[in-house]
Order: C-alpha cells, then sequence, then structure tokens
C-alpha cells in the first residue's frame, strides 16, 4: 500500500503527460488513414501524400500538442490543407521552371509520371475477390475519382463536414470562411457527385 | 435521396477504402505518428504544476494527519477572514444608511427624477 503511494507520487508530471500523448495518439490514430487518402485525393501522389501526412502530424504534435483533444479535428484539417496548398504551390512553381528549363534539360524526373499513379490505384485493391466485392471497389474507385475531380474547397468541405464528423463551425475555422460558404461548398459537392454517379450508373 | 443520406453512404464506401489501405502505407503511417508523438509539446502549466507538486510531495514528510491539520488551519483562516471582510462592509452599509435617514433631504428625492436633474442642473451653473 505504502509502497504503491509512494510510486504515485514519483511520477505525477509523466501521468499527465502521458495522458495528453495518449489524447493525441488516440486522435490520429483514429485520422490517419483518411487523412492519407484526403492527401492523396488532392495530390495524386502516394509519396507526397505520406510526406504531407507526416509533415501535418508532426506540425499538429510540435505546436499544438499541449492542445484539448477537442481542438485537434480543426487543427489538424487546417495543417492538412495548408500543406496541401503549400505542395500545389511549389509545384506550381517547379513545372514553371521545368518548362523553362526543359530546352536545356530534358532527363528532369518527373513527379507525375500516370504509370505511378495507375500502379498506386491497381495496387490498392486485391484482384482476386468474389464478383459482389469486386464491383463494390469499382464503385469506390469511381467514387474516389470523383471526388478527386471535385474543386478544392468543395472537396475539402465536403469531406471535413462528412467524412471527419466536423460540424459548420469546426469546418469554417478550420477553412477559413464563413459557415455559409461551407454549407454552400457542400451542397455543391453533393449536387456534383450525385450526378457524377449518376451518369456513371452508380448506386449507392 | 437527400444531401445528408447521400453523404452517408459515400462515408460508408470512403471509409471502406481507408480501411483497405495496403499494409506498407499503414504501416509508414504509423511510424510517422510514433515519430510526431515523440515531439508533442506538452502544457508548460501542467508540467510547472506537476513538477511543483512532485516537489513538495517528494521533500516533505508530512504524515497525512499533520496534512490534513494544515487544511484545517487554512480553512479556518479563510472562514474568519471572509467574516470579518463581511462584518466591516455591513457596517460600512450601516453607517451609509444612517446618514441618510438622519439628513434632513427626505430619502424619496434620491429616487425622484427632477430632483437629479435640478441637481445636475445647479452644479452646473
Amino acid at each position: 500500500m505504502i509502497a504503491g503511494r509512494g510510486l504515485k507520487q514519483l511520477t505525477p508530471h509523466k501521468d499527465l503527460i502521458l495522458a495528453s500523448q495518449r489524447e493525441l495518439s488516440d486522435f490520429l490514430v483514429a485520422t490517419e488513414r483518411r487523412a492519407f487518402k484526403q492527401a492523396m485525393y488532392a495530390v495524386q501522389n502516394e509519396e507526397t501524400a505520406l510526406d504531407i501526412v507526416q509533415d501535418s502530424m508532426m506540425r499538429l504534435a510540435e505546436k499544438y500538442g499541449d492542445r484539448p483533444a477537442e481542438e485537434f479535428p480543426m487543427l489538424f484539417q487546417r495543417i492538412l490543407q495548408n500543406a496541401i496548398r503549400d505542395y500545389y504551390r511549389r509545384s506550381k512553381i517547379r513545372s514553371l521552371w521545368t518548362t523553362l528549363l526543359s530546352s536545356f534539360a530534358s532527363d528532369e524526373d518527373d513527379e507525375h509520371d500516370p504509370l505511378e499513379t495507375l500502379e498506386v490505384e491497381s495496387g490498392s485493391y486485391t484482384p482476386n475477390t468474389p464478383d459482389g466485392q469486386l464491383q463494390q471497389a469499382q464503385s469506390l474507385k469511381i467514387i474516389e475519382q470523383e471526388i478527386k475531380q471535385l474543386p478544392t474547397r468543395q472537396r475539402e468541405a465536403f469531406l471535413m463536414r462528412y467524412w471527419e464528423d466536423m460540424d459548420v463551425a469546426e469546418t469554417a475555422a478550420a477553412m477559413g470562411c464563413s459557415e455559409g460558404s461551407v454549407k454552400t461548398h457542400c451542397s455543391r459537392a453533393t449536387h456534383t457527385l450525385a450526378a457524377a454517379l449518376r451518369a456513371k450508373g452508380i448506386t449507392l | 435521396m437527400n444531401e445528408l443520406h447521400f453523404a452517408y453512404k459515400i462515408r460508408q464506401q470512403l471509409n471502406r477504402g481507408a480501411h483497405e489501405l495496403p499494409q506498407d502505407i499503414s504501416q509508414r503511417l504509423a511510424a510517422a505518428r510514433e515519430h510526431a508523438l515523440a515531439c508533442q509539446k506538452v502544457s508548460v502549466h501542467q508540467q510547472i504544476f506537476a513538477t511543483a507538486g512532485g516537489f513538495g510531495r517528494l521533500h516533505s514528510n508530512f504524515s497525512a494527519a499533520k496534512q490534513t491539520a494544515i487544511a484545517v488551519v487554512f480553512l479556518l483562516i479563510a472562514v474568519l477572514s471572509t467574516f470579518l471582510i463581511a462584518d466591516r462592509r455591513v457596517s460600512e452599509l450601516g453607517d451609509i444608511d444612517s446618514a441618510l435617514l438622519a439628513d434632513e433631504l427626505p430619502v424619496s428625492a434620491f429616487t425622484d427624477k427632477g430632483f437629479a436633474a435640478w441637481l445636475e442642473q445647479s452644479s452646473q451653473e
């Protein structure tokens, strides 16, 4: 009894740190796969998506690791979307330089090799599944394809609201826009997706 | 199909997709998570309080009875000081009340709007 109390007294602040680490750990475990998929929809490259998610996790832990757990979804989404936007900006600059320099050097390593993305997508699904599962996998592929083709803001709003379970206010805070435009983005995304899926004969 | 229902269906599909991530991707995500957790910022307040508490507890050999006695003493001091402060405040209020009642001016004058306006006017002049 006494020994047990002594042990407990020795590690009070370690307990607190462990508690907040557990909260962050639980949050990341629950979110990391969706975050990776979100990044994939946006940048369409496995390596880049992994990098983006890794950086975002790091930034959340380093800068906001002491925040209450209920703020994590909003903060993490904000960091993630900023990281994706940063990547777009960098790749825009890089592609500008590539076109400028293409007359001098032709053997630049191209990150947008279409074969690479193709391989990723076919590799995500096991090929020898029963017919029903195959059909489901195909419809998932089409849904993901359509999500990739949504305008960036619409995709962000739709995924945060309906996949990340964030409410309108949280989504607006993460996106840095008004609650009204979150609702507009969401309903537009829903209409576009529904129309596209109907056109492809996908019934949910 | 309304928006929420449609979104729910899409969400189910997406969840399945996220669940079926390749092994190497989930492993790398887990590694990234561990790496991030190792660098987690921990609240400064928590650390200070926790360290102070830990220090206090480590460097004092008070028994539980002594700790209780100290707590009781602090409680008594707090109750007494509250009582004394309240008592002083009550006597101040009593002084004001008796001054008001003993004054030549009737109490009703203070609630009269016309009287207040007249006071303001005369003080401006």
